[in-house]
């Protein structure tokens, strides 16, 4: 059993390897935490996923608690998603693949409450779908606590053109919302 | 050629169905694209589809209906490496005519900075760039993405595109052939406008080189705005072969060209389920009166091409099960279009009212996911030589893999 979730995590960072690493002390991240009093990293420590939460989510990314007590981000999220759906590709304007070069790195900073402050697309490398990383298109998720799904067309916006990354934002979103009020600190 | 065309897609197509459901096979081609798709995934396929029906409508005149398979595309990528990708898109128009839609290289040298090489979409509009029937309301393509923006439009040439993303920009600027204005006869006229004049790819010549670019802002939510822009001269067979001092020659091939100046605006807009689209064109045509002398018929009669085109559309839509539980959209729109290619004219003609049109299409589009549509429309059209509007029933449905 261990054997797998090492193999799958190994899977994991090799595929985030092979695309080039996330930039967990990205320039954006850390202009959104200086506004917020947080100077530097040395004041972000990382929470700690349970194995089998990794393995079943398949979580490419990592969360952080802000230890120092400023402002209102307390918890933040940075990740990598990959905009496409594992079989196939749909192409409105958009081809993507499971793993080569379609995906965007992003994090979302939460409140002491847990609730979607920030999110924010730092590192967009897929083709298409670039219109998520428009800051007024991303304000949508601020306020987003787990009380009621996110739903593309329904209370989240579409973007002509932009299916799939649209799709892709949301989803990661919605768990990383979830699995973070899971955590055990 | 054309069968063989044929039976490699469906074979193709064919090896992929087995290959994703891990079946054994035993024959030949299952190795070719088995070896393509075993590495990591580096092959991308997708498609598009649709199927019409348009009936036209007339309380005194029995019409029949016409049913089309309008198009079946496949987009083929192959991703080299992370930075080199290959993107073509082969299409079956009307079941029989085979096209290359697109064939072109890119090679990112960064983010914001793409070189791209081949056949491409002219980045005119939205329509002809994004024109999978899921992306659009309507049956049948905009009316002013056929006359004034001659979808689907693409030429061979090289040129950069990217990203800006803090300032969310995107630009294409690109440098291509441009229209087959003359080869022998006229290809340009008041009632195409500039349409029959594609090259698409297919044994394409340049005797001058055209420039197009676009330049699109998405920075507020929701809004999506575009520039577009295209220039240059049309092309001539009569350059071919021509000494560099005939100045009389030279002088001859210039009267068989016209030069293109069109811009395009557009915008897209898309809140709280209500989806806003304004589509605006315009061309400036030059040396129209020239060129429309030296095309002139055998009887003399002049040819007619437009010294100025114009058109454009405004749209509304709405998706009225925004706020019920199902992943389904259901899209009320209306559309109205106005387009003329004879905006303007040169004085050695004049304005033919039958190329001015009023275009109204309204009707419905049912999503039953992002990549299966159903649509139903009824367009009316007026020409200005006509009291009435004329009346069409459409219906269709369009997919997109």
């Amino acid at each position: 059993m261990r054997g797998v979730v090492f193999l799958a995590i190994s899977f994991f960072t090799a595929l985030v390897w092979g695309q080039g690493e996330i930039e967990y002390q990205n320039r954006t991240l850390k202009k959104a935490l200086s506004k917020d009093g947080v100077s530097d990293f040395s004041h972000l420590s990382e929470l700690k996923v349970a194995d089998s939460l990794l393995q079943k989510h398949r979580i490419v990314g990592k969360f952080f608690e802000v230890t120092a007590n400023a402002g209102k981000y307390k918890y933040i999220y940075t990740g990598r998603v990959n905009s496409c759906r594992a079989g196939g590709c749909s192409t409105s304007g958009e081809t993507s693949d499971t793993g080569n070069g379609e995906y965007f790195d992003y994090f979302i900073l939460f409140d002491e409450g847990k609730t979607v402050q920030i999110v924010k697309v730092f590192n967009y490398q897929a083709t298409h779908g670039y219109e998520i990383t428009a800051r007024g298109w991303l304000k949508q998720f601020s306020g987003h606590d787990g009380s009621e799904p996110l739903q593309v067309n329904k209370n989240v916006d579409a973007i002509s053109g932009a299916t799939i990354s649209v799709n892709a934002i949301t989803e990661d979103v919605e768990l990383k919302t979830d699995l973070l009020q899971r955590l055990k600190m | 050629m054309k069968k063989g065309f044929l039976f490699l897609i469906v074979a193709m197509v064919t090896v992929l169905a087995y290959g994703q459901t891990g079946e054994e096979k035993t024959n030949v081609y299952t190795n070719a694209a088995d070896n393509m798709l075993s590495n990591n995934n580096k092959l991308v396929v997708g498609g598009y589809g649709e199927v019409h029906y348009n009936q036209p409508l007339d309380a005194d005149v029995k019409n029949n209906g016409k049913m089309d398979v309008h198009r079946v595309v496949m987009l083929l990528g192959y991703n080299f490496s992370d930075k080199t990708k290959f993107i073509t898109e082969l299409e079956f128009e009307h079941v029989k005519e085979v096209y290359v839609e697109q064939a072109f290289l890119q090679y990112e040298l960064s983010r914001s900075v793409n070189l791209r090489g081949g056949l491409m979409l002219v980045p005119m509009g939205v329509v002809n760039e994004y024109h999978e029937p899921t992306t659009f309301n309507g049956v049948e393509r905009p009316l002013n993405d056929k006359y004034i923006a001659p979808t689907t439009w693409r030429e061979i040439g090289f040129g950069v595109t990217g990203n800006f993303i803090p300032a969310s920009l995107k630009y294409q600027v690109y440098i291509m052939n441009g229209f087959n204005g003359y080869d022998g006869s006229a290809n340009l006229g008041g009632k195409n406008g500039l349409r029959k004049g594609r090259q698409k790819g297919a044994e394409s010549y340049i005797s001058s080189p055209n420039f197009t670019g676009k330049v699109e802002y998405y920075g507020f939510r929701g809004l999506n705005v575009g520039l577009s822009g295209y220039f240059g001269k049309t092309q001539s067979t009569l350059y071919d072969g021509t000494d560099e001092s005939d100045d009389a020659g030279l002088a001859l091939a210039d009267s068989s060209v016209v030069g293109v100046s069109m811009i395009g605006l557009d915008a897209r807009y898309t809140l709280q389920g209500f989806q806003l689209r304004g589509q605006f064109y315009y061309s400036g045509l030059s040396n129209t009166e020239e060129y429309n002398e030296f095309t002139a018929s055998e009887d003399g009669a002049l040819n007619d091409l437009g010294s100025a085109m114009t058109g454009y559309y405004v749209e509304a839509a709405y998706d009225v099960l925004r706020s019920s539980k199902t992943e389904k959209q259901l899209m009320p729109f209306v559309r109205y279009s106005f387009l003329n290619t004879h905006f303007d004219v040169e004085d050695n003609i004049s304005k033919n009212p039958a190329y001015k049109k009023n275009i109204i299409t309204t009707g419905l589009t049912l999503k039953l996911t992002p990549g299966a549509v159903v649509k139903a429309d009824m367009q009316f059209i007026k020409a200005g030589d006509q009291d009435e509007f004329s009346k069409t029933f459409n219906a269709g449905i369009g997919v997109m893999f």
